[in-house]
């Protein structure tokens, strides 16, 4: 490697006193390094700043400390309900998309015939705009024109329902798909040697699939509760306004109704929820990491 | 050889023809945002904008156009903050257009309005709720009537029913129209407003305008807590408990509500004059309907004449770098034709020369009838008043029409939600 001899012509890393591996692997860092600090960090600190504020989009913002905070935390019911029903959506969507997706996983890695096929039909509503599937169940469910007489959107005690159905039908498929690619990964031996030691098609999975799914399961875990604090687009086309009496709200679609709403249009307000939000998931991952890297040690020893 | 050479001639023409029409180009493009997507008043837009661009070479109006609730909800507020925002935008007046001049989005027209008399080409009373400060924001359009109870004249002529003169008369049309096995009274209220306007003009006649106003206004001292309020939404639990609303109607839009009236699903359909729009292009031929508005209460307070309306209106963004030409515009589309164009759509315009109400739809005439016989225009809550306190009113009308609470705890649930904002603006008054 040639070096500049030249006494005041060293380079930044050189002054930093960086050899040239990490010089390297600095500079493949830093672009994705700048997209990150651009789209990620300077919106999540603007969002925390704006939410000090009250401001409607236009004209000069006005400073409010965290009377957003307290209003969203103690005087928000609509809020609150939709964080509830933020957390029913995970706990369903848990058992109807990971759960189900493991049940389907594992009835396919059985290889009975057509399983193929199977696979393929279960994904395809994975392939499907959000959008789409939405409008497509809102027709088929529609309250006057629909295939029901009575309709589960039009009742408050089954919208939140339907709509985590329709979830779990769409993204069923993207799970079983995880878990199935994991369960190839499994050396047949385990399975041979478990035949071998008598256990039928139920105790191979329990004691064999399933403890090797563990990582794949503990990731499918975090995507689904993450993903849960995201939804937006299938309440929005499936039960526009939070219909009926906020039943089906959720966090996001109050969050952009308070902030976007042409006349509410609390910026400031919306930024708030939005902070909070971003501080009970990340709360929630991180919580999550624990747990599983505590229980991951704890096995190792 | 000549395969070769055709093919680059072929892209050298089109790159040519694509380099005429860039040729041609308007030099200025005119935004023009609005919620009209159909009925009969699209039509009368797109001719209008059409003859503008002949009588102006090199303009194109350029229409951005979102349905009602979109536009209403989020879609003029994203457009305004974005970059690019309309020159020109439909606007309905009230507290929106206030915002809109607090915010700096609204150009100053008055002087518009004041070269070559335009003023007087508009009715005296299409002002109100336009000026800020006494200075003129909006262009009024239209007048728009928001309730009038419309009724199928086939379904009251089946049962040999007559237009009520009083509340009671209503309810008692209400009864017998169950009891023959009719849906009274339709509503498409997943957006909330449907009902909410019907029910909050019935509490306007409970309480009367001036406490109407104060509560919905969050003057300090005002709740939604009150006598008044609970009364009326006491008598809206007696509609529900007689099921004189249609089923499902929290979970289906009001269009959906509409065809089911053009359709005879239902005798009444409590809604606006955009009805007859709708019905022109919407309507099997051979529906006929007629409407009223809301018959005084024995026993209510204030203006028992009163009528739910608004103007509606065209402003002018104050970033625009086309401001006389959005003028131009505005004059254009408040020309005697254009507008004479839009009542035979269906519109109440605000042009004195446009609207002869000898010469107009019957149906339209029932709704200018009801706002020359008024003595009180109220607002609609969503227009005339902050949306989060007109949201909330909503919920409580559309929790007890469902018969999921009772009158006092849904007011008392309205009342707890709108709370910290009440707060907020007895500070903020302070501070002013």
């Amino acid at each position: 490697m040639v070096r500049s001899g030249k006494p005041g012509t060293a380079s930044i890393g050189e002054r930093l006193g960086l050899g040239d591996e990490r010089r390297a692997a600095y500079a493949f860092v830093l672009p994705a390094l700048l997209l990150f600090v651009v789209f990620i960090v300077v919106p999540t600190v603007a969002t925390f700043v704006l939410s000090l504020f009250e401001w409607s989009g236009g004209g000069e913002p006005r400073f409010v400390g965290l009377r957003n905070y307290r209003i969203a935390l103690t005087g928000d019911a609509i809020f609150t309900k939709s964080l509830r029903n933020n957390f029913y959506y995970m706990l369903a969507t848990l058992v109807l998309e990971v759960g189900t997706g493991l049940i389907l996983a594992l009835m396919l890695d059985l290889k009975r015939r057509g399983y193929d096929l199977f696979r393929v039909i279960l994904f395809t509503p994975m392939t499907l705009s959000l959008t789409v599937i939405g409008l497509m169940w809102y027709f088929i469910l529609h309250p006057e024109f629909g295939l029901f007489e009575a309709s589960p959107l039009a009742d408050e005690r089954t919208a939140l329902w339907t709509v985590c159905v329709v979830s779990g039908w769409t993204y069923c498929g993207f799970y079983m798909v995880l878990f199935y690619a994991a369960l190839q990964g499994i050396p047949r031996e385990l399975y041979e040697a478990a035949l071998i030691d008598g256990a039928g098609e139920l105790r191979r999975i329990l004691h064999v699939s399933l403890p090797l799914l563990r990582e794949t399961t503990l990731v499918s875990v975090l995507i689904c509760v993450t993903g849960a604090f995201k939804a937006y687009d299938l309440f929005r086309v499936m039960a526009p306004e939070g219909v009926p009496h906020h039943s089906t709200e959720i966090a996001s679609t109050w969050l952009v109704r308070s902030a976007f709403s042409a006349e509410a249009a609390q910026m400031g307000y919306g930024a708030a929820l939005a902070a909070i939000m971003t501080l009970l998931v990340l709360g929630m991952t991180v919580l999550y990491s624990l747990v599983t890297r505590r229980s991951r040690s704890q096995e190792l020893a | 050889m000549i395969g070769k050479v055709r093919l680059p001639l072929i892209v050298m023409t089109g790159m040519s023809l694509i380099g005429c029409r860039r040729g041609e180009e308007p030099k200025v493009v005119l935004k023009f945002a609005h919620s009209v997507t159909a009925g009969a008043s699209k039509p009368v837009y797109d001719a209008a904008v059409v003859e503008f661009e002949a009588k102006h070479p090199g303009v194109r109006v350029k229409q951005v156009v979102l349905d009602g609730m979109t536009y209403e909800k989020q879609g003029l507020q994203s457009m305004l903050q974005g970059g690019d925002p309309p020159d020109v935008f439909f606007e309905w007046a009230g507290h929106r257009v206030l915002r809109k001049v607090r915010d700096g989005y609204a150009a100053d027209l008055t002087e518009a309005l004041n070269k070559d008399g335009w003023r007087s080409a508009f009715h005296e009373n299409s002002w109100s709720a336009t000026t800020v400060d006494g200075r003129n924001y909006m262009i009024p359009n239209t007048i728009m009537v928001t309730v009038i109870h419309w009724y199928n004249t086939a379904i009251f002529r089946r049962h040999r029913l007559e237009v009520p003169k009083t509340y009671d008369e209503l309810l008692a049309v209400m009864h017998r129209l169950k009891a023959a096995g009719e849906t009274p009274m339709i509503f498409g209220n997943r957006e909330l407003w449907p009902m909410g306007n019907w029910g909050a003009h019935l509490i306007q006649r409970v309480v009367g305008e001036r406490v109407y106003d104060d509560v919905l206004s969050l003057k300090p001292g005002t709740s939604f807590v009150n006598p008044g309020f609970v009364k009326a939404l006491e008598l809206i639990e007696v509609w529900a408990k007689n099921g004189f609303f249609n089923r499902n109607f929290l979970a289906i839009a009001d269009v959906d509500a509409q065809i089911g009236f053009f359709h005879g699903k239902a005798a009444f359909y409590p809604m606006g004059n955009w009805v007859i729009s709708g019905a022109q292009t919407d309507a099997p031929p051979d529906f006929e309907y007629d409407g009223f508005n809301l018959p005084p209460l024995s026993d209510g307070a204030g203006d028992q004449t009163s009528l739910m309306a608004l103007n509606t209106g065209y402003m002018v963004s104050k970033s625009t770098k086309h401001f006389d030409l959005a003028v131009e515009f505005l004059r254009h589309m408040m020309s005697e034709s254009v507008q004479q164009r839009m009542v035979e759509a269906g519109a109440i315009s605000t042009i004195k020369s446009a609207f002869d109400p000898e010469r107009i739809d019957p149906h339209l005439r029932r709704c200018w009838e009801a706002w020359k016989n008024a003595k009180t225009i109220i607002a609609p809550p969503d227009t005339g008043y902050p949306i989060d306190v007109a949201n909330r009113l909503y919920d409580a009308i559309a929790l007890v029409a469902d018969g999921k609470a009772d009158a006092k705890t849904a007011l008392t649930r309205a009342e707890e939600q709108v709370a910290p904002w009440r707060r907020a603006a007895v500070k903020t008054r302070g501070k002013e």
